[in-house]
């Protein structure tokens, strides 16, 4: 699964240098983000765990051998909303961008240089 | 006290969204209140100043269970830093954003990127700093672009997608520090490598927060967002950018987490020297090659974190000290530019040095304090420039980096050569035709510029009492290594 | 006493400039403040003087482990160059009531003028050179604002050029002062004594060596001045440039040469290299101006390679020779500015080949011209003649021939020139292109004038007063010997008085020579002018005599066409040997074009920058 993650975090990475197209681009930075929450659930993730409730009547010793970590889950939970507001940001950019540019492809809209 | 720090958060964030719901009926509200939210929060950052560190648990729990909330003399230095700024960068708003559509929704902006700042510095936790940042740097994002015109879309777009990456970077890092120590409380995570040391997991991470914070402070080669973003926000906004974001983002939490998190290693100071002395060089050297003033400025930045970076990286109480003085000191001085700046685009329409000159003769005032804050960035004495920069020197030498020593005094030099270049080409030589009916900014603009420039000498000529009162306190309390300090105050054990 | 003393040389002129500032801006108010306040300045500098050595503490700043006491000290030097700084700013000050009424800025002027005072007392007067540096700064970023005052594009270039240079060797002298404070933990000057003997030490004299000459102006950091020149408000010019920049220049080579290092002979051979190449190369770049401000501040270049001459010697005539060279120099460059400003005033126009015929209007301004440029080209019985004679002397007594020649030929050349500025205002006839009616200039820009050339004369006449009563106590040595006396230092004698007795009496029996045979005939010769055939198109044989011009571009134009010469002159024009404009352009090519190329605006390129930061930090951390 570890894996899974780097694989993930390079393929985003590539795309949002390689691909000049700008929602290739947001895309590849929204897999940069996904991989990194995938990373932050696995950190808090035990095999064959169970969900971090304790429900009524369940024994609290083998809830806290078998609970996985909370805390990831929330933290994760919150990053997802901030990728949210992120992604939000871009798309909007991305389409004003094209309205003033007339051209989705990054590399062209380089007016700011030097 | 615990209350008034929690309100220099909760203060500025809840009135970003009141703002956003009041405007609906009352138009002027949003002015009134921003004014008063700014007014508050640096009053109450004066009154933090010299307190006992202060822990704020949040709902009650202790750390390093629950979330809370860290005074301590660096985040006073910090607060007052941010909420100085704030305060006369909102006054100055008030007249400079008529120029724009949607003053309340800059506001709402501009208190939410306050909140995340000050949360940044409160923080006592890895992952809250992580989503303060978030905050702010969402906030600085819409900030950039709110001109929506294609210049300043395509800066946003850019800051954006470097200013993600970077918080993703560090997000990566708190991951991996939890994996390894299983806490995300600053103070608890110190004490587990105190008592572990780094193995490579956490040095992978410390990297990962050394690239994030270094982009958010933008050091030379992660430098590449701050002269496009800078220079397209709008005057009030690139002052607080440069003046206060790049610092709290960017030095500071550099700051807290490789001096208080993770055990200080010589390798991650070198590294950070070196990156200090390339960005001193580099923006230097460009901001020479600019004749847009704001992007001259911008460049500046990148030069004068690295004098920053560089105090930082000695590792040393005098380089500390040294460093954040300039720290202080580059908020007031370039601010006080920036607002000069936005005060001559705002007159002139323009913001290419060839087309003006002369304007000394039409705006007295502005020019008066573009010269000051030349002059103190330019560390010419008896502004604060000159102190900052002597002690980072002196601290250089006395630690024996004589090359970055030497350089430091260089590009001293090189800052005084594109100042030159800035005084002269603007407010010095003939009036232009064109520029013959210009008309001084109005009060609301003059004030903010006259107090910050007044700030600049007053900066210069208390560094004694400056020293023993704030500097010092916050230098040592990045320093303290023996004692733990940081960690005691937290944990209280 | 003595702190009082001190504070208040500091204090009155800095509050009085603050005056200035704050004031509102009533007619007179500030010209009057600012009189006063320098005239004061100059009246309790006299009280200074005679106390000798003294000294006040004030209190001491600890900066990063370093205890600087913010002390002064009365050392003599300083308590004599005071008296002839506040002299300088008062009259000039005066001066400028008629020159300077009714332009912009008035108040900056006059604020800025007695602030440059109170950090020029501060220079000289302070024991510490930590707090000598804090002033020394100062005076650069006030000169870079009066230059500015002169409100036009060619100001503009001089304002920058001047803080860009300074600014550059300003920062040399804070990289020295930490070295100093680093290796000597000691920063007084008055107990601070190192041996030049290896390469740090060298470097630290040569870093303090930088910043005094460009203050005063030296080859090869002088090209502020000429620039500066073009642009800046005359009095100004004669207030930095001219005298102040000089003293407090000198002043510091002085001490830094004298007291603080002891120098070995390959400094000395430096400082001589200096002072030769200066003389040599200033006065032949003011041969060819035109233009009388330009002109006269490559000959403010050229007098200050007498200077370092005088000081590289390292004899004691050679420094005293030097040391009354840069007071004379102070006092007849000042004038000669002062007078270019009242030509300046009365036609409008300091382009030599513009004016002439002046002296039938101006015969005040003409006499005083004519003192000053006698002085300056070394002429006895006036003042230069006595100083450059005792740097001659320094080097005739440690056998530099070769700079002794090109000290005499400078000194000749400059004397060319001046009979060039000489002939071509005040001489011929009047150009159409001047205003209709010229008058003499204001008795508030006489006074000035008139005071200056009565000090050539005097210090030209009685030359063993300065020498034997202020400079030589100055330097710590006691003399009792009557003003009359002739100059006895170094291997030759020169006595004043008794020279102008015989001038007095050579002139008078030439007039007599000239009365007697004035019956005799004449022959009609080619008209000459100055060693060239006259040029063909004002020539007397063509036009009616009245309309003869003398134009001031015409002379030596041979000089420029001159074989090799040709090529240097060309050169110099363009600004080759300027290094300001060299390194500028360098600086620029190399550096800043390049990297302003590699930010394209295209966002891979900044990511990937990203990455390979990252990248090449994991490698720098992660690899043992």
């Amino acid at each position: 699964m570890y894996i899974l993650c780097t694989v993930l975090f390079v393929i985003g990475i590539y795309s949002i240098i390689a691909k000049r197209h700008i929602v290739k681009k947001i895309i590849g930075m929204v897999i940069i983000e996904y991989s990194v929450n995938l990373f932050l659930i696995l950190v808090g993730y035990k095999a064959g765990g169970i969900a971090p409730i304790l429900a009524k009547g369940q024994d609290v010793a083998e809830f806290a051998s078998k609970g996985v970590d909370p805390l990831p889950q929330a933290l994760v939970l919150t990053s997802i909303v901030i990728g949210l507001g992120t992604l939000a940001l871009m798309a909007a950019l991305a389409i004003r961008l094209y309205e003033k540019y007339n051209t989705f492809d990054m590399s062209e809209i380089n007016r700011l240089r030097g | 006290m615990e209350n008034l720090a929690l309100g220099t958060i909760a203060a500025p964030l809840g009135s970003a969204i009141l703002i956003l719901i009041v405007t609906k009926w009352w138009k002027r509200f949003a002015d009134i209140w921003a004014t008063v939210v700014g007014g508050f929060t640096l009053v109450a950052s004066i009154l933090l100043i010299g307190s006992e560190p202060i822990v704020y648990r949040m709902g009650g729990w202790a750390p390093p269970w629950g979330i809370c909330l860290v005074l301590d003399p660096l985040s006073e230095l910090m607060l007052l830093v941010i909420n100085l700024l704030g305060f006369f960068v909102t006054v100055y708003s008030l007249s400079y954003m008529e120029w724009y559509t949607n003053k309340p929704k800059f506001f709402a902006l501009f208190l939410l990127m306050m909140a995340g700042m000050n949360g940044v510095v409160l923080t006592g936790d890895m992952f809250n700093l992580f989503v303060f940042l978030e905050i702010a740097s969402l906030a600085s994002y819409g900030l950039v672009g709110f001109g929506v015109e294609a210049e300043e879309l395509e800066a946003s777009f850019k800051y954006l997608i470097l200013g993600s990456i970077a918080s993703t970077l560090i997000l990566f890092g708190v991951a991996i520090i939890y994996s390894v120590t299983g806490s995300v409380n600053m103070a608890d995570i110190s004490v587990f490598l105190k008592g572990t040391g780094n193995n490579a997991a956490v040095l992978f991470a410390a990297v990962l927060f050394l690239a994030g914070f270094a982009t958010k402070a933008a050091l030379v080669p992660f430098h590449a967002w701050l002269p496009d973003a800078h220079p397209s926000a709008p005057a009030p906004v690139s002052a607080m950018l440069s003046g206060v974001l790049v610092k709290a983002l960017g030095v500071y939490a550099m700051a807290r987490v490789f001096y208080n998190v993770i055990p200080v290693d010589p390798i991650f100071l070198k590294v950070i020297m070196v990156l200090g002395v390339i960005s001193m060089l580099v923006g230097g050297l460009l901001a020479i090659g600019q004749w847009d003033i704001k992007r001259m400025l911008a460049y500046s930045t990148i030069s004068q974190i690295g004098y920053i970076f560089l105090g930082l990286s000695l590792g040393t109480a005098l380089g500390l000290v040294g460093a954040i003085f300039h720290l202080l000191n580059h908020s007031t001085y370039k601010g006080l530019l920036f607002l000069c700046s936005g005060s001559i685009e705002k007159a002139t329409g323009s913001r290419d040095m060839r087309e003006f000159g002369g304007l000394s003769k039409r705006m007295p005032v502005t020019s008066i304090a573009t010269s000051i804050g030349a002059l103190s960035i330019s560390g010419i004495p008896p502004f604060a420039g000159f102190w900052s920069k002597l002690i980072i020197i002196i601290a250089c030498f006395r630690a024996g980096e004589i090359v970055p020593g030497i350089i430091a005094v260089g590009v001293a030099f090189i800052t005084i050569s594109y100042y030159v270049k800035l005084q002269k080409y603007t407010l010095f030589g003939k009036l232009p035709d064109k520029l013959a009916k210009v008309k001084e900014s109005p009060f609301a603009m003059s004030s903010a510029m006259i107090i910050l420039a007044v700030l600049c000498l007053a900066l210069g000529l208390g560094y004694p009492l400056l020293n023993s009162s704030i500097l010092s306190p916050a230098a040592n309390s990045l320093l303290d290594t023996t004692g733990w300090g940081y960690i005691t105050n937290v944990l209280g054990f | 006493m003595a702190n009082q003393m001190f504070s208040n040389i500091l204090v009155v002129p800095a509050i009085a400039g603050a005056l200035c500032l704050i004031l509102p801006r009533v007619k007179w108010i500030k010209e009057i403040i600012a009189f006063l306040a320098a005239a004061y300045t100059f009246y309790l500098s006299f009280a200074l003087y005679p106390l000798g050595e003294v000294r006040a503490s004030f209190f001491t700043l600890n900066l990063g482990g370093f205890e600087l006491p913010f002390a002064f000290r009365g050392y003599p030097l300083s308590s004599l160059l005071v008296i002839f700084a506040s002299f300088f700013v008062t009259i000039i000050v005066l001066y400028s009531w008629s020159f300077m009424a009714g332009k912009r800025g008035l108040h900056i002027y006059y604020a800025f003028s007695l602030w440059t005072l109170a950090a020029a007392n501060g220079v000289l007067l302070s024991d510490n050179l930590f707090f000598l540096l804090i002033f020394w700064e100062i005076l650069t970023a006030l000169l870079f604002f009066l230059i500015g005052l002169g409100g036009n594009n060619k100001a503009r270039a001089g304002m920058g050029k001047a803080f860009v240079i300074l600014g550059f060797t300003d920062a040399c002298m804070l990289l020295g002062v930490v070295l100093v404070a680093l290796k000597y933990g000691n920063l007084s000057l008055s107990t601070l004594k190192i041996p030049v003997s290896d390469t740090t030490s060298t470097v630290m004299y040569l870093l303090f060596l930088a910043a005094a000459m460009a203050k005063a102006g030296a080859m090869p950091l002088h090209s502020w001045i000429p620039t500066a020149a073009e642009g800046a408000p005359t009095p100004v010019l004669a207030l930095l440039p001219a005298s102040l920049d000089k003293l407090l220049g000198i002043y510091l080579l002085a001490r830094i040469s004298l007291d603080i290092f002891q120098l070995n002979g390959g400094l000395r051979t430096v400082l001589l290299v200096i002072g030769g190449v200066t003389v040599l190369a200033a006065v032949g770049m003011a041969m060819v101006q035109h233009e009388l401000k330009k002109l006269l501040s490559f000959h403010a270049i050229s007098q200050v390679g007498y200077m370092v001459l005088g000081i590289g010697t390292g004899v004691t005539a050679g420094i005293v020779g030097g040391l009354f060279h840069m007071i004379n120099h102070a006092i007849y460059k000042s004038g000669l500015f002062l007078s270019a400003g009242s030509v300046e005033k009365r036609a409008e126009t300091t382009e030599l080949d513009q004016v002439g015929g002046l002296a039938r209007y101006m015969p005040f301004t003409f006499i005083t011209m004519t003192i000053f440029a006698f002085s300056i080209s070394g002429i006895p019985p006036f003042n230069g003649f006595a100083s450059k004679w005792l740097v001659y002397q320094g080097l005739v007594e440690t056998h530099q021939t070769v700079w002794l020649v090109v000290a005499v030929f400078g000194s000749a050349l400059t004397l060319a020139s001046f009979i060039k500025v000489l002939a071509s205002i005040f001489t011929g006839k009047k150009p159409e292109g001047l205003p209709g009616k010229i008058t003499d200039v204001p008795i508030s820009m006489k006074i000035p004038s008139l005071l200056l050339a009565v000090l050539c004369i005097f210090f030209g006449v009685f030359a063993s007063y300065p020498v034997y009563k202020l400079i030589l106590p100055a330097l710590g040595y006691s003399t009792n010997i009557s003003i009359t006396a002739p100059l006895m230092l170094g291997m030759g004698f020169y006595s004043s008085t008794l020279a102008t007795v015989l001038i007095i009496v050579g002139i008078f029996i030439g007039l007599l020579i000239y009365a007697i045979l004035r019956t005799g005939k004449m022959k009609v010769v080619e008209p000459f002018f100055y060693g060239e055939k006259f040029p063909y198109s004002y020539s007397p044989l063509t036009k009616e005599p009245d309309s003869v011009r003398f134009p001031g571009t015409e002379y030596y134009k041979t000089v420029e066409k001159l074989g090799i010469l040709k090529g240097v002159y060309r050169d110099a024009k363009r600004g080759v040997f300027d290094l300001y404009n060299y390194l500028g352009f360098l600086g620029q090519s190399l550096f800043v074009r390049p990297m302003k190329l590699m930010h394209t605006g295209v966002l891979s390129t900044y990511l990937s920058w990203c990455i390979i930061g990252v990248v090449a930090i994991l490698i720098t951390v992660l690899t043992p």
